[in-house]
Parts: structure tokens; sequence; C-alpha cells
């Protein structure tokens, strides 16, 4: 099984743990992924596309007519980055009067974009081309009584007009992954339910009401930690989680994983190749639940 | 914006100004100079307060210092140049 890689900006920084415990969890399940050769950001949902859309939408195209060359899909771990390049991808498709002011931008860049490559999130390919009984055959710990909150958050399954792979209002493609590796998936109202996204650096206290809820929710169904394939959400679910509980006079002491990071837990991967030392909120209460409990350093 | 209706959220077309003034630059995000530029703009009182969370974050190693930037920055500063054009022309 064989990708072509956008790893998108924030794997490369503040969601780098993510990114490793990517890599570490391909190299059991037989999965390669090949970086696209100097991509560029893909305009971030919002963040260009309200500036200027022709812009934001060359930004996309130029990272599919990089792929194009490799014949592969695109596979990539960022919800922000899956959503802008599928919305990129269908609004050229389906729009000849914007595809032809793409491609005349294109042309002047030296570059041509035909979309035939397709985008696919990473969790999308776990569960449809790997599949969780390949996952379940991989496990070495099962995470036999972990009561886990799958949060989806929205770009990853909405709007469906653009993209999906499951369902919009009721997705299970994680809950199927937590299921194969022994942890128990529990089934909540909010995990679909936005977390405030980039309004923590536009207006912070919208985005702190809207995790809290999140947080909460996920708290009051006796979770012992949340699971997200968002670097976004995971960022305001675990970075901000002290200045939710600043706001509002709470105590939530939830851990924030990535699947990928549960995953090689239960793969009996080594704790630094999933960066768990970069989490934000300790995960000690977590570990320490695992047969045998596993001892992370604070620091990555 | 275009039609120059004001926004709910005052700091939401600097946040899109800002971060498309970073992506022209290097190709990619830097999260930490979009946090400075926009809080510079909209809340300069807040950019201390806001750097000892950094630090934090720096020591969790969620903060890249050095800006990752792509090789071929001449593709970006084309399509920037004629998506602009484009744009000025459509006003």
């Amino acid at each position: 099984m064989k990708y072509a890689y956008f790893p998108g900006c924030s794997v490369e920084a503040s969601a780098h743990e993510y990114g490793m415990s990517c890599m570490a969890v391909n190299k059991v399940l037989g999965i390669e992924l090949v970086e696209i050769p100097d991509w560029n950001c893909c305009g971030s949902i919002d963040a260009v596309h309200a500036y200027n859309p022709e812009l934001s939408l060359s930004l996309s195209a130029r990272n599919f007519s990089i792929a194009e060359t490799m014949n592969m899909d695109i596979v990539t771990l960022c919800s922000a980055c899956f959503f802008t390049l599928s919305r990129a991808s269908k609004m050229l498709h389906e729009d000849p009067n914007l595809k032809g002011a793409v491609d005349k931008i294109m042309n002047d860049a030296g570059l041509k974009f035909t979309g035939e490559s397709k985008i696919r999130h990473y969790l999308d390919v776990l569960i449809n081309d790997v599949g969780p009984s390949k996952i379940a055959e991989k496990v070495k710990v099962p995470l036999k009584g972990l009561k886990v909150a799958p949060y989806y958050g929205c770009l990853i399954v909405r709007p469906p007009q653009v993209r999906s792979f499951d369902d919009p209002e009721h997705p299970k493609s994680m809950d199927k992954i937590i299921e194969a590796i022994g942890a128990q998936s529990l089934d909540y109202p909010d995990k679909t339910r936005c977390c405030g996204a980039s309004l923590v650096l536009t207006d912070e206290s919208v985005m702190l009401e809207m995790t809290k809820d999140v947080l909460l929710s996920a708290k009051a169904i006796g979770a012992d930690c949340i699971v997200t394939p968002c670097p976004m959400c995971h960022f305001n679910l675990d970075a901000k989680q002290a200045d939710v509980e600043d706001r509002f006079d709470l105590n939530i002491d939830m851990p924030i994983l990535y699947f990928t990071q549960l995953m090689g837990l239960a793969f009996g991967l080594n704790p630094k190749d999933l960066g768990l030392g970069r989490n934000v909120v300790s995960l000690k209460k977590i570990l320490e639940k695992l047969k045998p409990p596993i001892e992370v350093a604070a620091k990555p | 914006m275009e039609n120059k209706v004001p926004a709910k959220i005052p700091t939401k077309p600097k946040f899109h100004k800002a971060f498309t003034e970073i992506v022209g630059k290097y190709g990619r995000m830097h999260e930490p100079q979009l946090q400075v530029k926009l809080m510079k703009k909209t809340n300069p009182n807040e950019v201390l307060n806001n750097m000892l969370f950094g630090v934090q974050m720096y020591r969790k190693g969620k903060v890249k210092i050095t800006p990752s930037k792509i090789k071929h920055t001449k593709d970006i500063e084309t399509i920037f140049r004629s998506a602009q054009k484009k744009e000025e022309v459509k006003k």
C-alpha cells in the first residue's frame, strides 16, 4: 500500500506527534507514505479562501499538480487539509469557469492541474484499505478496560457534499479502530460538534466555551481519554484545556491523544516513537491502566 | 469582505490577511509568526502573556522556531501575483 503523502503545515510543527505516531504505525501495517516533494500550504479552510478564493484553489492545485506526477492517491492526516483539498478538487471538477481561471494561474507558474489524483484521509485508508481485522491482528497490548471517547470534529465528515468516507452525523470509522485495538469506544452526542477551531486566534472566549462543552460531554460518559484525527481539535482540547479549566473553574484532567498514538500503544510500540511526551495534558492515568503499565518522560 | 459588510468577529479579516501574507512568504504556514502578527494588529497588550504560553508549547516540542520554506518559492510568488491581479480586475 503506497500513497503520495501531504503532511500539511500543522503536522510539521504543533502536531508533530501525529506524524511521528502515524509513521510508527505504518511500519507495523505495511503502509508506505511518500511525501509530495516541495508541497505547499493547502490554503487552510477559509484562511486564504475568504481572502481570495482563486488564490486558495491555486495553492491546492499546485499540490495536486506535483502529486499527479507520482500516479498515486494523496493521503493526508490533517482534517482541515483533507477538507480544503477535497473542496478544491470538487470545485475545479464541477465549475469550468473556475477551472479555466485556475488553469491560467497555474500556467503562469509553469504548472498543470489535470485533476487525476484523489485526496483521501489517513483514517479512510485504515478503514477501507487495511481494515479493522488486520489492525486487530497486530495488537500486542490489548487496551482492555480503557474507555475511549472518539472525537471526530467537523471537517473530516462534513459537509458531506464535499467528500466523505463516513456518515456525516454518526461517523463510526474511528470507533471501529478503537474496538479493533481492544478498547471500549463510547458513544456520546458531541463527537462531531465543533471545538471552536481557529477561533482560538480570533475570539478565544467563544472557542473556550465550545471546547469546554466537548470535554465535559466526554467526561460525563466516563471517558478515560479522547482520541481525535484532527490537529486543530487536538490543539484546542489538549493545549488549551488548562485555559478552559481556569476560565470556568473546572477540573477536567482529560488526556487527549491522536488515534494513531493509541494504535501505537496497542501495537506495543516505543512511547518515544509515538511522541507521547509532546501531549500537554498528562497521559499518566491511562498509561498506568495498561498491562504492563507504561512510563513516559514529560519532555519530548 | 468584498461588499464591505462589517465582519461579525472584527479580528477575522485580519486573521485571513496575516495567514495569507505568511503563506505568500514561505509557501507554508508558520504558526508562531501568525500568532504574533495577529496579536500585534488586534491586541498588542496580550503579546507578553501569550509568550509564556509559547514557551510552554516550545518545551513540549510544539513550536518550530524556524519557518519551513518551500524550495520553489517562485511558483508561489507567481500564483500570488496572478491571482491578485485577477482579483483587482474583478473589483
